[in-house]
């Protein structure tokens, strides 16, 4: 066995060798962990424009305006709205004056959530012409009932007017809605579209983001296309989003050089405007 | 004297690092390709119900509207490339106001399905003119997106 050991020449040819080795290896190393950390937050920051996108299609497009029930819309604004939000909906068996009886049995009620007294309120369409929708508040809890033929009903207590009580009976449709206003809010330096129930008056809490510069722009169009100021003119709304990455700078080589954005946009027409 | 060396070592630790990034970066590739694809097919799905719906709307046979509360009756079905399915149906309520309910599909080319969109109507049903079919008009505020 050759026990002479390494001379200066080959030592250096050795750590030479190695070090070009290195380099390399660190430069595929931190490529590769730069490409992944941002294709994470770009796919974090396009999710965020999804869902934004999403929930502005999902809350506008049902909205519409009726004569008697008034607009879905409440208030419009570039950088938010307060519209109602469907938490449930049926079909009524029986109506008096304190309460409707709806059909609960499989099939018939529809619901996100068990409808909440001074949160909620009712719209029940009317089976008498014209065809329009009478509004109501929630005035308890509902309880568990039965219709007139027996089956399976939810008693919800609401109080309408004479006028409107002469016009529900078996068949009218019923939704239960809660107002709720969509907005962009300012949190942590970023800007972030977020979702408050008016009725209750609580808190905004983060639907998307984060969103830079103006965030989300909204636009409102009547139905002959100029702009629409008026909740009860609007028939269809275009919004525009900026969004950035969240987590900005990143840590050792994944350090990335700065925040990324995109942009994106959309357009809803309202199914029930007018 | 040990003359074994690290590279070996080396070697692996910096295989399984270039690994792992390529699998994650892999994971987070197809997660993307999935999410849009997801959008895309509630899209499809959404017009396939949509279609079934304009279809319904065009009337249909006065024999075959239901009577009894929660009845219902088929009225129209269509194919749209993707491959999706519309289906469209009338409910009776118990009174003159009916609901049109449309239900699109869009399945995977092995025939599962990939989205699902319901939307409803609500409508009145006017007179069954000489042709004896019923033309259905739109309740205000009728349109809605099933959850």
């Amino acid at each position: 066995m050759n026990r002479r050991g390494l001379g200066l020449l080959e030592v250096l040819i050795a750590l030479t060798l190695t070090a070009v080795v290195s380099v390399l290896v660190w430069s595929i190393l931190q490529s590769a962990a730069f490409r992944l950390r941002d294709r994470s937050e770009r796919m974090a920051m396009e999710h965020a424009l999804r869902v934004a996108a999403v929930a502005l299609r999902t809350l506008l497009e049902p909205l519409g305006h009726d004569s008697t029930a008034g607009s879905d819309l409440a208030l419009v604004a570039p950088d938010g709205f307060v519209a109602r939000a469907t938490r449930g909906s049926g079909v009524v068996c029986a109506a008096d004056a304190t309460k409707l009886v709806v059909r609960a049995a499989a099939g018939w009620w529809n619901a996100l959530r068990i409808p909440v007294a001074g949160r909620d309120s009712v719209m029940v369409g009317t089976i008498t012409e014209p065809s329009r929708w009478a509004v109501a508040d929630l005035t308890g809890a509902p309880s568990p009932g039965s219709c007139p033929d027996g089956t399976e009903a939810l008693l919800v207590p609401a109080t309408f007017a004479p006028v409107d009580l002469a016009s529900i009976g078996p068949g009218s449709p019923l939704r239960v809605f809660e107002p709720m206003e969509l907005q962009v809010y300012s949190s942590g330096g970023s800007a972030w579209v977020g979702l408050r129930s008016v009725s209750s008056g609580g808190s905004i809490q983060p639907l998307a983001g984060p969103f830079i510069g103006a965030a989300m722009t909204l636009s409102y169009f009547s139905r002959s296309g100029g702009g629409a100021s008026l909740p009860n003119a609007v028939a269809s709304a275009e919004w525009r989003i900026n969004a950035t990455t969240e987590r900005m700078g990143g840590i050792g080589v994944a350090r990335m050089p700065g925040a990324q954005t995109d942009s994106g946009g959309g357009s809803v027409l309202l199914r029930n405007a007018p | 004297m040990n003359t074994r060396g690290v590279a070996l070592l080396m070697a692996v630790a910096v295989i399984a690092a270039l690994f792992t990034i390529s699998l994650s970066g892999y994971a987070l590739a197809r997660m993307e390709r999935v999410a849009g694809l997801s959008a895309v097919a509630e899209v499809q799905a959404r017009g396939a119900a949509e279609a079934a719906l304009a279809d319904a709307m065009a009337g249909w046979p006065k024999s075959v509207t239901p009577l009894l509360p929660g009845q219902e009756a088929s009225l129209a079905a269509v194919s749209l490339p993707g491959p999706a399915t519309g289906a469209a149906l009338v409910r009776a309520l118990g009174g003159p106001v009916f609901s049109l309910n449309a239900t699109g599909l869009r399945l995977t080319a092995a025939g599962e399905p990939l989205a699902w969109v319901r939307v409803e109507v609500l409508v009145r049903l006017d007179s069954a003119g000489p042709d004896s079919m019923i033309r259905p008009r739109k309740f205000p505020l009728g349109w809605r997106l099933l959850p």
